[in-house]
């Protein structure tokens, strides 16, 4: 299986792709921020449903970005299992040798892992639609300077290559018997691999160099930028209006328990 | 010219002339200088003692001289990977031509000029990632033929092709042989297209040049023969298994 970074194709068809990459990239940052500053429940749980529509009608995978969210679960987990502990007056649960869990504590772990995970999720979500060169396209259109663009672009080149030459590396050593070997040898064979790695690395990066200088290269890689267009703008000042909206005009917490009701008289 | 490596190797007293609008192969075993010689010639190494001359220019370590010289050369690299950066090859192989400070119109004249002249238009929005070995060695060519060299050096460019691949590559490089006047200086282990691809041939040995001539004369060389070893010889081996 060949190793690929996490961008889509660019020959594939997605409906999120008419809107410009810069616009992808700006409005996770717009859903999230709110719900990052204003602790308020009903905001959190209302752009993450949201965002939950916007990859049900545009056809996102979510249930891969699902998947890739439990790699950051223990993270979560270590930042926020202690505050229950120290956080809070009123008592949730007192154990006998003298630990005290408090309902105040409690109720920040889990906003807290709700933002992270909301936060997380909806950035997966947009980001999921960039292809590599929108990507790259929408950080030209945000002006950063060319010598970061050029390192990142260098660096993501050598991600996949590297990680297969290394999956190789592994899979030749497997055939000749690195799987039954003891813990040590294998310990040897890894720091190895990583000694081997850097140096290939460091090879094969002077040779890219060298193939730049021979086409000019002088510090600078520019790309032509993707045009903006007035549809793009409209999105952004739609999402934009819609969080606005969510904040200062409509009551959240009404309308939810007005739907609760509904459900559960 | 002369060249040393500090583990030792040297490149000794290299001289040659190439015709402009021929095909030229250096042929010589593994370790001979072949790849080194081919970094003195485009100027990512310099020589120790002697010159360079490309179309009556020298070679310097001047950067604005050095790259006057390198836009009439495109040097490709063995392992395309090597090459292929950007996240698209449209955008790879319109990296040289901005550097020569074309405006965008003409980039994009000269990318479609290439990308069809490599049979890739159908790939233009493709990541490098996502094409086969074949593929991508055409993508990098096609990065060097949008920059309209006068002289094309391939580092083994048929190696890790499979026939049809090289069939394809050749109809490529001797079709803009022949309409842009290119003078086209290859390395190859595979003694074929020395033979009947290259009008002229260079045989390395451990850094000198053992051989310098027609191809056909050169195959025969004694000294040339002994180094080689021959199809003849596996055969035998295989055959007496």
């Amino acid at each position: 299986m060949r190793t690929t970074l996490p961008f889509r194709l660019e020959n594939e068809r997605l409906y999120l792709r008419r809107i410009h990459p810069l616009i992808r990239l700006i409005i996770p940052f717009i859903l999230v921020i709110p719900f990052l500053v204003l602790e308020d429940f009903y905001l959190t749980i209302t752009i993450l449903f949201i965002t939950l529509i916007i990859d049900l009608l545009l056809r996102v995978n979510f249930i891969t970005i699902f998947s890739r969210l439990k790699i950051v679960i223990p993270f979560v987990f270590l930042i926020t299992i202690f505050i229950p502990f120290y956080v809070g007056e009123t008592v949730y649960y007192r154990f006998p040798i003298g630990i005290t869990i408090y309902q105040e504590g409690l109720n920040l772990a889990f906003l807290l892992s709700l933002r992270i995970f909301g936060a997380l999720f909806i950035f997966m979500s947009f980001f999921s639609t960039l292809t590599y060169s929108e990507f790259i396209g929408a950080l030209t259109k945000l002006r950063i300077p060319s010598v970061l663009i050029g390192s990142l672009i260098i660096m993501l080149h050598y991600i996949p290559i590297l990680a297969s030459s290394n999956k190789k590396i592994l899979e030749a050593q497997e055939m000749r018997g690195k799987k039954i070997s003891t813990y040590w040898q294998n310990l040897k064979t890894h720091a190895y691999i990583l000694g081997k790695s850097i140096v290939m690395n460091m090879e094969r990066s002077e040779k890219l160099y060298e193939s730049l200088k021979m086409r000019g290269f002088s510090g600078k890689i520019s790309f032509a930028p993707i045009k903006l267009k007035a549809s793009d703008i409209g999105i952004l000042i739609l999402f934009i209006l819609i969080i606005v909206n969510f904040i200062f005009v409509i009551n959240l917490e009404l309308i939810y328990r007005g739907v609760f009701t509904l459900i559960m008289p | 010219m002369n060249y040393s490596y500090n583990s030792g190797f040297k490149i000794q007293n290299i001289s040659f002339k190439l015709e402009e609008k021929v095909v030229c192969g250096l042929t010589g075993n593994n370790g001979s200088g072949k790849t080194t010689l081919l970094r003195l010639l485009v100027g990512l190494l310099k020589p120790k003692s002697g010159n360079i001359k490309i179309f009556n220019n020298i070679l310097t370590r001047n950067k604005k001289e050095l790259w006057e010289i390198r836009e009439s050369i495109g040097f490709l690299f063995q392992n395309p990977d090597d090459q292929l950066f950007a996240p698209t090859i449209e955008e790879d192989i319109s990296f040289g031509p901005r550097n020569l400070k074309l405006d965008e119109e003409e980039v994009k004249v000269r990318v479609d000029w290439a990308l069809d002249a490599v049979n890739l238009s159908e790939f233009r929005t493709y990541s490098p990632f996502n094409l086969s070995w074949g593929q991508k060695k055409r993508a990098a060519l096609a990065g060097l033929l949008a920059m309209k060299p006068k002289l094309l050096i391939l580092d083994e460019p048929f190696a890790n092709l499979d026939f049809t691949s090289i069939y394809n590559h050749l109809v490529i490089l001797e079709k803009l042989r022949k309409e842009n006047e290119i003078t086209i200086f290859f390395t190859s282990h595979n003694l074929f297209f020395v033979e009947h691809w290259a009008k002229k041939m260079l045989f390395l040995d451990n850094g000198r040049i053992l051989f310098d001539g027609k191809p056909h004369e050169g195959l025969r060389n004694s000294d040339v023969k002994q180094l080689l070893g021959s199809y003849d010889d596996i055969l035998t081996l295989i055959k007496n298994r």
